[in-house]
């Protein structure tokens, strides 16, 4: 880790990086939930620190959180031409121990494309809500308290995605 | 047949969307093309431009853009402004010891006394029918024209086509009538009116104004470079005397405002008009060799 130089202390440097390390991969998935796409995500995850960084200052310790996915929701509101997403999310490496069938590969694929169809038809505020609920595993409250709401209205997003989940994926697979 | 259907339909249903939800629980956003490291990298990189260029250059260059341009656009509006100013007034400045003779747009003539200045505009005389004078002239006002002459403490003669001599000069204001008629405005409410032959004098702002007869004259003695003061301010005497032959007067052991001088001078020779102001009110003077000063003494 290289310390350029300019107008700011190791302690500052170091605080900074460990916010980093605490939501990179957080901030990065968000702005994937919003934007459907990898290579923006990582710009916005650019843009997010680096204005965390120049509002150092009047940064408190708590609401880091909460400031960092607000500047990633405006910066996407205020960059990005909201355009349809298409997901291409990968799956996690796992011993398969639902496939009791012989064609369950196949059928787990299927679903898994319907998936992630069905999720883009999701407004994008509950949807966001609901992939960091079941992606990251976070707590609704967590959620809450990332996002500055209520745990209440993560509840609601939370039933809104299910419901639409539940009526876009087909029976008849 | 058909709650047999809805019930395997519901069944079947259920038993995807927890599929459904479970395969949700297991997806994963796609990796970085960066990677970690090489984002926090790329931070870095940003944030030392940053340091050096956006902090400290470019609100400096932002702020002293809005600079200059607010400089370029003053300037811009103070050069317009004077330009339209000084292209469009007419400004007659005489110094001490000059006399002239102008035509205003309407063709009226004025005869301009020394150290005297007239101001008009050269485009809109008629919408703006307005000169203004400090010092003293005489108006031949052609027939039927209309203006009006603003002076100090916002006395105004309102010529309706005559000829007049108007004196304003600091606190002393006199307007004589020589031909016609003419309004003279002392104040926002008071008007008055002079015919021929009649003028009136304000020596101080606030004072009211008395009467002057004049002789039977065609126009003011100035003119020929003849002075006449009937019980006038010594002060105003050598101020006329001081423009006239162009010297700077000093007096010493007296103070002229307090005495009042009757009698009158020509502008051709200095040291008889001393004689004719000093003789009678008992003062002697002495003249620089260069013949710009003079000092009086009592």
């Amino acid at each position: 880790m290289t310390l350029p130089p300019g107008k700011y202390s190791n302690a500052e440097l170091a605080w900074f990086r460990s916010i980093f390390d605490q939501y990179y991969e957080s901030i990065r998935s968000f702005a994937y939930y919003k934007t459907g796409d990898v290579d923006l995500a990582d710009d916005i995850v650019q843009e997010v620190f680096l204005k965390l960084w120049t509002n150092r200052n009047d940064v408190k310790g708590d609401t880091v959180k909460s400031l960092l996915y607000t500047i990633a929701s405006n910066t996407i509101k205020n960059h990005f031409k909201h355009q349809k997403v298409v997901y291409n999310f990968q799956k996690q490496e796992q011993s398969n121990e639902f496939s009791d069938e012989a064609d369950s590969d196949l059928r787990q694929e299927e679903l898994n494309r319907k998936l992630q169809d069905a999720l883009a038809e999701i407004p994008e505020k509950s949807r966001e809500v609901f992939l960091m609920n079941r992606i990251e595993g976070l707590t609704y409250s967590d959620i809450a308290d990332r996002l500055g709401l209520s745990v209440k209205t993560i509840e609601k997003r939370m039933s809104e995605a299910l419901s639409i989940l539940r009526s876009r994926i087909s029976y008849k697979i | 047949m058909k709650t047999e259907e809805d019930n395997i339909l519901k069944g079947s249903s259920e038993d995807n969307f927890d599929e459904i939800l479970r395969i949700s629980s297991n997806l994963k956003v796609p990796a970085s093309s960066q990677g970690k490291e090489a984002s926090w990298d790329k931070l870095m990189h940003s944030i030392e431009e940053d340091s050096i260029d956006e902090v400290k250059v470019i609100p400096l260059l932002a702020s002293r853009k809005l600079w200059y341009s607010v400089a370029a656009t003053l300037l811009v509006l103070i050069a317009v402004t004077s330009l339209t100013y000084r292209y469009t007034t007419v400004e007659f400045h005489l110094a001490k010891g000059q006399k002239t003779s102008k035509f205003l747009p309407d063709s009226s003539e004025v005869k301009l006394n020394s150290e005297s200045k007239i101001v008009y505009r050269r485009f809109g005389w008629l919408s703006n029918r307005e000169v203004s004078l400090n010092g003293e002239a005489f108006f031949c006002v052609k027939h039927g024209s209309q203006f009006t002459i603003t002076t100090e403490f916002d006395r105004k003669v309102i010529v309706t086509g005559t000829k007049f001599n108007v004196l304003a000069r600091g606190d002393h204001f006199e307007v004589k009538c020589f031909d016609g008629s003419v309004n003279v405005q002392i104040s926002s409410k008071k008007i008055i009116s002079l015919t021929k032959g009649v003028g009136l004098t304000i020596n101080k702002p606030g004072e009211l104004p008395s009467q002057i007869k004049l002789d039977s004259i065609a126009e003011p003695t100035w003119i020929k470079g003849e002075f006449y003061f009937n019980n006038i301010s010594l002060n105003i005497v050598l101020d006329e005397l001081s423009r006239q032959f162009n010297i700077a007067i000093k007096t010493d052991g007296f103070a002229p405002s307090a005495r009042n001088y009757t009698g009158f001078f020509k502008n051709n020779h200095l040291v008889k008009a001393l004689d004719l102001i000093c003789i009678p009110m008992e003062l002697t003077y002495q003249i620089s060799s260069d013949s710009t000063r003079v000092i009086i003494k009592k």
